[in-house]
């Protein structure tokens, strides 16, 4: 028995493939840019400050002392001493999970939370200290946040380029679907021209027998792609329906983009094939 | 070949296969555009006009083309109802002139077959039904009978001059030269007049 799909049923499911990735392109650039944009700005708004070893040691008052002096310059909101404890965690990858003993040779570090309307520059930070007589490394941040960027345009460029890849794969799609139907009613559409059907009626017929197609496509690309980030969403420890509202809007966004796209191909194939057939 | 049909005139263009008829009849329905010349519709350029402008000129012509060109998806009736569609007269008006027609054409009892079903005979019929539907000023016709018999030849010949008796102007093209009796008739040789094909 050969199956036979109804007819139009290829450009509905070529349109919801492309809606889908485009979606999908969509959400994931926008997620790398709002985390990448968030590590960036968070990691602007503090420094780290590693007090230098002294070769006997670094007593935790003299930390205490250098937390106080960074808490009480111009343009730090805040400064806490890291305990050995945490340092030892943020220095793992570095240190090899260094334990007991081996901790006094790792360095103190002070977490300092900058005044986000008047932020301190790192030199004043240095000077603060070395006033006093403690040397100690300031760090802005400005090595991760490099990173950060990298990350940001090795991540996004690809599914921006993604979803430029999908959009003309739907430029396409739209155009492809107008052409079929023209080519499938050709005799009839060129008889009506020849009977004085405005071209501007033509164009309407085949549209109208196309955009529909190219709408439940890109409306079924979006629930694709919802139903696969909600899937995937749903496995992240502490997600709430708060959490898909602006993936919703998103996706919302994205299909309104494709239909939109593949039915402007579609308007722009729809004149040129019009005036190809008129006598 | 300079030529005038004039308003409500009768002109009946007749020559051997391949002498130009079908050419003829294509350019005056403005399926082709001339290369060289100069052709007038109701004293108009359509081909110096817009697209739409030669659509509204294309709707006061009724053309019966030599392929019939009847459109396969739709039924006889939606056939027959094209121009009167296309020139947006209300659905009621167009359901019983259209009714009228295929009776008077014999094809009452076939309004919901498709175009497919139809004998060479009806489809002529039905083609020559579509081309008056939409009561048009000009009546283009090429080979209008050729296809039929004797009986429905006569019948839509009579329709076609009754139009003409009403002022509706008909152009008809035809091997016959005796098909109907025309005041105007132009025999094409080749491409030209016959007087001028023989100088």
């Amino acid at each position: 028995m050969r199956l036979r799909l109804p007819q139009g049923f290829a450009t509905v499911l070529i349109t919801a493939a492309l809606a889908a990735l485009a979606g999908l392109c969509a959400l994931g650039g926008a997620t790398v840019l709002e985390r990448t944009g968030g590590w960036r700005t968070r990691l602007a708004g503090e420094m780290t400050v590693a007090i230098r070893p002294a070769p006997a040691g670094t007593s935790d008052a003299e930390v205490t002392r250098a937390a106080e002096i960074l808490g009480g310059t111009r343009g730090v909101a805040e400064a806490r001493v890291l305990d050995r404890s945490s340092v030892a965690g943020l220095l793992a990858p570095w240190t090899a999970g260094a334990r007991g003993p081996d901790l006094a040779v790792l360095p103190r570090l002070i977490a300092v939370d900058l005044d986000g309307r008047a932020p301190a520059q790192r030199q004043e930070l240095a000077d603060a200290l070395s006033a006093v007589g403690i040397g100690a490394i300031v760090d802005d941040h400005q090595g991760w946040r490099r990173t950060a960027l990298d990350l940001r345009r090795q991540a996004a460029a690809p599914l921006l380029g993604g979803l430029a890849a999908c959009l003309a794969g739907l430029a396409a799609a739209g155009s492809l679907a107008v052409d079929r139907e023209a080519e499938r009613r050709q005799q009839a559409l060129r008889t009506r021209l020849r009977l004085g059907e405005s071209p501007g009626d033509c164009v309407r017929s085949l549209l109208l027998s196309c955009l529909p197609k190219l709408g439940l496509g890109a409306l079924a690309g979006g629930l694709i792609a919802a139903a696969l980030s909600l899937a995937s969403g749903l496995a992240v420890p502490g997600a709430s329906a708060a959490t898909f509202a602006q993936p919703a809007v998103i996706l919302a966004a994205a299909s309104a983009l494709c239909a939109l796209v593949a039915g402007a191909f579609a308007l722009v194939t729809a004149h040129r094939r019009t005036r190809d057939m008129e006598p | 070949m300079d030529l005038e049909v004039p308003e409500g005139g009768f002109l009946l263009v007749h020559g051997e296969a391949g002498a130009g008829k079908t050419l003829l009849m294509a350019m005056a329905g403005l399926a082709l555009r001339p290369g060289a010349g100069r052709l007038q519709l109701f004293g108009l350029d359509p081909w110096g006009a817009s697209r739409q402008g030669r659509a509204r000129l294309r709707r006061r012509l009724g053309l019966v083309f030599q392929d019939l060109s009847l459109i396969d998806d739709m039924t006889v009736a939606e056939n027959a109802a094209l121009p009167m569609r296309i020139a947006g007269i209300r659905p009621e008006v167009l359901r019983r002139d259209v009714g009228e027609l295929l009776t008077w054409m014999g094809l009452a009892g076939k309004a919901a077959a498709r175009p497919g079903d139809l004998n060479h005979d009806e489809r002529q019929r039905l083609a020559v039904a579509r081309a008056v539907a939409g009561r048009p000023e000009i009546l283009l016709a090429d080979e209008p009978v050729g296809w039929m018999g004797p009986e429905a030849a006569a019948r839509v010949l009579r329709l076609l001059l009754q139009l003409n008796r009403q002022g509706m102007t008909l152009v008809m093209a035809s091997r016959n030269p005796d098909l109907a009796p025309a005041p105007q008739k132009l025999e094409l040789v080749r491409g030209r007049p016959r007087p001028e094909a023989q100088a």
